[in-house]
């Protein structure tokens, strides 16, 4: 025997087929065709529930009056390190409240996810919820308005 | 004069002067609410207090003198700890708002309380809570927020002596309010608003527009009279939020009137010109461009055209022009000028002009008191008697119809041509009409009535196609 120019081993016919690994190769795939956990979950038949503290698409909280807790304080907007929450504030209609959001809206494409929009809200009025499944064909739909982020619809 | 030391800086200050401003006009800050240059001292917010070495117990910086000698300390344990207890007073019935406040941001209890204050409350009682409402046509009072600095009730007696706002009741239940059916309606009301320290007192026009964090801050000279106040406009998302004053001791102080502070409305408002059009005989009316316009100008100026110039160009504009009337021989030159108001003076030596147009003087600079006088008759009387074949009118001026004498004789020359801001009466007939840009959006000078030229900056893009007037005129 020599080297070859790679400096590899020739080896002899037997071991050249490669017939042992190829029958313990088998043995492991037949191991984990019965044996085995499986793992693999049939999206989008079978969905999984994301982890607690899973931060996905955001929502606006209501107050027990149904009323944005919102008090468009820009704190959101102002921690965010996207930029991408837009606020318009304006008078609330209410008698007991100063200032709401009379527009709100978040462009998701944009957004990292980071969550610092909820640590900065001092209402507790903003989340991410563990909605993570979020998909569209247009990206205009990926621009969340006051109506979409409060009735999540 | 007296030699003091502050914080161990050596200071030179006049006899009589406040520890306070002897401080601050060395660029050495002593926190206060109730402190205004401008306003006679009260020395109610004990904030301000500082050690003077070999006085038994810290003074108020507002109320004492400067003597020779003098050794001042503005910071140290013991202040720090009387200002921390102060601001546990003022927060004791105070709402803490922020998040819904507009002052947040610019809030100097915020501020202090972020320097001095304890970051817990150990008042569990009930807050005394007061009225939320319009105190005038401009100013909307919160009670609650307000720290009893008296410095709104001080500016109404001492500066427009109307003396609309009072401390009512007594001790804990001390409250700011007007007295019945006297609203804050005078001239100035809107400065109130800058010098409450809290956001007690909050601009009706300004309200929830914006965070302050988010704007940009750029300095300007209001158009609106010839005094030429000073201001810091705060721009938003490209649109004028805000006027404030800019402190300029010899042209406005503090101050700012009111029509100046809402006049930001003029450059938005919706009928400006954005486009230059041409309208032909029969009336039809077509966009062009700058380049385009700039050529038929050339064509139609000759030596019997007439030129109407306003006094709301700037400088800049005006000395453009001075060179094209020369360079085509035109004669027939006039100053289109807004109606003069009354002159009103206010404690403190703050005055609004009569004079309504920012930039008379500048004009009289450039073409002279003849033209300034008796140019804008002559223009209409060889328009009139058809001796002018082309009528140049450059307006710009804001809030202003323009006279009928001046549109009906419009309508008698062969060619008409307006440059203007905003669509009129003249550039409906118009057969060239091209669009400017306010003082908001170039930068430029004006040259107030005292004779001081003060310099504009450019606050936001134009609107459209809009050019500033010298850009137009030195293509000519
Ligand atoms: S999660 Fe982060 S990036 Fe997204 S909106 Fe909130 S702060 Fe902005
Ligand atoms: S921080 Fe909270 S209350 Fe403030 S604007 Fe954002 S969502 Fe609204
Ligand atoms: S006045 Fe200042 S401290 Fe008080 S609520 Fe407004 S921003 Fe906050
Ligand atoms: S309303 Fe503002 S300026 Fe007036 S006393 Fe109260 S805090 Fe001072």
């Amino acid at each position: 025997m020599h080297d070859n120019d790679n400096g590899t081993e020739k080896k002899n016919l037997f071991h050249s087929i490669y017939l042992i690994e190829i029958f313990k190769g088998m043995m492991n795939t037949l191991k984990h065709f019965w044996l085995v956990k499986k793992f693999t979950v049939q999206y989008p038949e079978e969905k999984l529930k994301a982890a607690k503290g899973y931060r996905g698409e955001h929502r606006l909280k209501k107050d027990d009056q149904g009323r944005p807790k919102c008090v468009a304080c820009f704190m959101c907007a102002t921690a965010c390190p996207a930029e991408c929450i837009h606020i318009k504030a304006g008078e609330a209609p209410w008698p007991d409240r100063d200032k709401y959001p009379e527009e709100f809206e978040i462009d998701l494409l944009r957004c990292i996810y980071c969550g610092y929009c909820e640590l900065a809200c001092p209402c507790d009025a903003i989340e991410l919820t563990e909605t993570f499944n979020i998909v569209s064909t247009t990206r205009g739909e990926k621009l969340y308005n006051k109506e979409r982020l409060l009735n999540g619809k | 004069m007296v030699k003091l030391r502050i914080n161990n800086k050596e200071i030179i200050a006049e006899p009589g002067t406040s520890v306070m401003k002897a401080a601050l006009d060395n660029g050495i800050f002593i926190p206060h609410f109730c402190y205004h240059p401008a306003l006679s001292i009260s020395g109610n917010c004990r904030i301000c207090v500082v050690s003077v070495k070999n006085m038994p117990k810290p003074v108020t910086s507002c109320t004492t003198a400067v003597a020779e000698g003098m050794e001042v300390e503005t910071e140290n344990k013991d202040i720090a700890a009387i200002r921390k207890s102060v601001l546990e007073f003022f927060l004791i019935n105070h709402p803490i708002d922020c998040p819904v406040c507009d002052q947040a941001g610019e809030c100097t209890l915020q501020d202090f309380t972020y320097l001095y204050g304890s970051d817990h409350s150990r008042f569990s009682e009930e807050k005394r809570t007061w009225h939320t409402k319009d105190v005038g046509p401009l100013v909307k009072l919160w009670a609650n927020r307000c720290v009893l600095c008296a410095r709104c009730v001080r500016f109404l007696n001492e500066i427009t002596k109307t003396g609309e706002l009072g401390i009512m009741n007594r001790g804990d239940r001390n409250v700011i309010d007007t007295f019945p059916g006297m609203p804050v309606d005078n001239p100035l009301s809107g400065n109130i608003v800058d010098i409450c320290p809290v956001g007690a007192l909050i601009s009706k026009d300004f309200l929830y527009q914006a965070r302050v964090w988010f704007m940009d801050f750029k300095q300007s000279v209001c158009p609106m009279c010839a005094t030429g106040c000073n201001i810091t406009a705060g721009v938003y998302q490209g649109k004028i939020k805000r006027f404030a004053p800019t402190k300029n001791l010899k042209v406005n102080q503090y101050w700012m009137c009111d029509y100046g502070r809402l006049s930001y409305k003029f450059v938005h408002s919706d009928n400006r010109l954005t486009a230059f059009l041409t309208r032909s005989q029969a009336g039809s009316v077509t966009k062009t461009t700058l380049q385009e316009s700039v050529n038929i100008l050339k064509n139609s100026l000759s030596g019997d055209t007439a030129v109407l110039a306003s006094a709301y160009m700037d400088n800049e504009g005006l000395t453009a022009l001075k060179t094209v009337t020369d360079k085509y021989g035109i004669k027939n030159i006039g100053c289109l000028l807004k109606p003069d108001g009354k002159a009103q003076a206010f404690g403190g030596g703050f005055k609004i002009s009569h004079d309504n147009n920012p930039n008379r003087k500048g004009f009289e600079n450039v073409f002279g008191k003849a033209v300034l006088d008796n140019g804008y008759r002559q223009v209409i009387d060889a328009v009139k008697t058809g001796k002018a074949g082309t009528l140049y009118v450059i307006n710009g001026i804001l809030d202003y119809a323009l006279p009928q004498e001046l549109i009906d004789a419009a309508g008698k020359v062969k060619f008409l041509v307006v440059q203007d801001t905003h669509s009129s009466a003249l550039t409906e007939k118009a057969h060239l009409v091209l669009p400017s840009c306010t003082y908001a959006e170039k930068n430029g000078a004006f040259t107030n009535e005292q004779g001081m030229e003060q310099k504009f900056n450019r606050l936001i893009d134009p609107a459209g196609a809009a050019e500033p007037d010298n850009i137009i005129l030195n293509q000519l």
